[in-house]
């Protein structure tokens, strides 16, 4: 109760849900999917929740369901057999059957979308006639249009195990150190932003390289304001070829007001940037309400 | 028609059009069209002429693809939703976007994974696709429905009598297919499709047999355009996947029109 209390919450599920965590600890342990150690995997199942509350991230009821599903499933593995048991009864089944049948489901929606996410797509590898805008002056549009790999171009929790690398640097006694106040993720976010902008790209471990000298509650702002601008398509994560190195990319369109994005004040202008076609909703990007919060002053801040 | 001297006055009303010929109108009236072009309508187009049949306009588009196939040429013929239109190769996509700003459809991965089970189970409900995806998927059906790559088809009968969602012919014409049975694959979806349908049938179901493109063409009501949703202002900021209150409208939308 006593910590600087950060003013706000991420919504994990935005990226992936309990299925892709499950999905990301099979493929991490490489685990047999037909075979799924349910003892372990709930275990460490049960680590990435408690480290999501650590990081204030707000846990969607979907990923405790989940954990109530993998304590059943363990609890009726650890039933005895009854010996006296009709054979049907036995033939019951495993009860890991209906999750392992889930999870394959799932993953085979997940290998579409990938198939999806890699047609060339009109208005960005392919246009129709049209469909480019020519600009009512001369100029074309300055530099290079890359094609964009999405935000997050790597798992949630990929980038969840780095954090919990980085966390684990920081010495005890930066974990209880209370300065009364509130920590604002979206000044953390404009920091981020004006760093990124100036460099261009930094890497995770870069982003991170001070954490030492740091307070854990600022340390945890800054990895939420990073997720949040990632959702916000703001800024990029990527896995580098190199192991273990994450690349942090940013995607502010040029002459973006940054901090009125960040503020929240004029997010839909912001995200006007190439967003959909049509003049529709841009829906897709403005992501949040990054500190609705916190800049018109009702801070959360904990009255200790 | 014009000028190839006077052979050709003869031409247009008796029909020798030769295969080149045939093969530069099509490619000249799938230029002009604003939208891809049917093999019917192109053989319309040559009413009264002699011995075109569908099957010498597909020959003539082969041709015409194989011609566009070279690698001097920037477009390509492709058939898109049912018909054909001419496309920039994917090669150009630098070139091209230098013209403009990328206006396509921005998918997040959520997005993706929801177009995906949408396309592939339509008809489907929101708690369909929730099963799925593990996670309540209302907010990224809402964001799919207004990029309109996605539609309402209709209510499934039965309690709480469900919106159910498919595809639109946008989302054919955004990832370039040429119909539902174009989609790569999907493992046991033939059964799957197989077993929504029954379910479907199950509960009397009516409607446009959606993953007709002729329904989707059918449907000439917007994807989405229930007044009650988004830009009405009194919303919290508008969201991506996520925002409860979106979500929350969604449902409460959906509790509303049950009634």
């Amino acid at each position: 109760m006593s910590e600087p209390s950060l003013d706000y919450k991420v919504k994990l599920e935005v990226f992936e849900g309990p299925l892709d965590l499950l999905l990301y600890l099979i493929r991490k342990e490489e685990i047999d999917v037909w075979d799924i150690p349910i003892s372990r995997i709930t275990e460490q199942y049960l680590q990435y929740l408690d480290l999501m509350r650590d990081l204030n991230l707000d846990v969607a009821g979907e990923f405790i369901l989940m954990a109530a599903t993998l304590a059943h499933i363990k609890s009726k593995e650890l039933l005895p057999k009854d010996p006296n048991a009709a054979p049907e009864e036995v033939e019951e089944g495993d009860p890991r059957a209906e999750l392992v049948r889930r999870l394959l489901e799932y993953q085979k929606y997940k290998n579409a979308a990938e198939e999806l996410a890699i047609r060339p797509l009109l208005g960005r590898d392919t246009f129709g006639k049209g469909e480019a805008n020519v600009p009512d002056s001369k100029e074309v549009v300055e530099g290079e249009v890359p094609v964009e790999a999405p935000p997050m171009d790597m798992s949630v929790f990929a980038l969840l195990d780095a954090f919990k690398r980085v966390i684990a640097r920081i010495p005890p006694e930066k974990f209880h150190e209370i300065q009364g106040d509130t920590i604002s993720v979206a000044e953390k976010a404009s920091w981020l932003a004006v760093e990124i902008q100036r460099t261009g790209r930094i890497t995770f471990q870069e982003l991170f390289a001070n954490v030492e000298n740091q307070r854990k509650v600022d340390v945890i702002a800054t990895f939420l304001a990073l997720l949040e601008m990632v959702r916000m398509k703001l800024l990029a994560v990527k896995q580098g070829l190199e192991e273990g190195i994450i690349y942090i990319e940013s995607r502010i369109p040029e002459g973006t007001d940054i901090e009125s994005v960040i503020l929240g004040t004029d997010l839909e202008k912001a995200f006007a940037y190439g967003i959909s076609g049509g003049g529709g909703p841009k829906k897709e990007a403005v992501a949040v309400s990054v500190s609705s919060n916190d800049s018109n002053g009702g801070t959360t801040g904990e009255s200790a | 028609m014009s000028s190839s001297g006077t052979a050709v006055q003869e031409n247009e009303s008796t029909s020798t059009l030769d295969r080149e010929r045939i093969k530069g109108i099509c490619e000249a009236v799938i230029f002009a069209a604003d939208k891809p072009v049917t093999i019917a309508q192109l053989r319309a187009i040559f009413d009264g002429e002699e011995g075109i049949t569908p099957a010498s306009i597909q020959e003539a588009l082969d041709e015409l693809k194989v011609d566009l196939g070279a690698e001097a040429r920037g477009l390509a013929l492709v058939e898109i939703s049912g018909g054909f239109a001419f496309r920039t190769k994917p090669d150009h996509r630098f070139w091209v976007s230098r013209l403009t700003t990328p206006k396509a459809v921005r998918l997040s991965r959520a997005s993706l994974e929801t177009l995906a089970i949408v396309a592939y189970r339509q008809p489907v409900t929101r708690a369909g696709v929730d099963d799925i995806r593990g996670v309540d998927s209302g907010a990224v059906l809402k964001g799919l429905l207004e990029k309109r790559v996605v539609k309402i088809l209709g209510r499934q009968e039965g309690v709480g009598n469900p919106i159910i969602y498919g595809t639109t012919k946008e989302f054919l014409e955004a990832f370039g297919l040429k119909d539902l049975a174009e989609l790569p694959t999907l493992k046991e979806f033939q059964e799957l499709d197989d077993a929504s349908r029954r379910t479907l049938d199950a509960h009397g179901i009516t409607l446009d047999e959606p993953p007709t493109d002729e329904a989707i063409a059918a449907s000439e009501a917007p994807p989405y355009d229930d007044p009650g949703i988004e830009r009405t202002g009194q919303t919290v900021p508008q969201t991506d996947d996520s925002e409860d209150p979106a979500r929350q409208q969604l449902t409460s939308d959906d509790e509303a029109s049950d009634e």
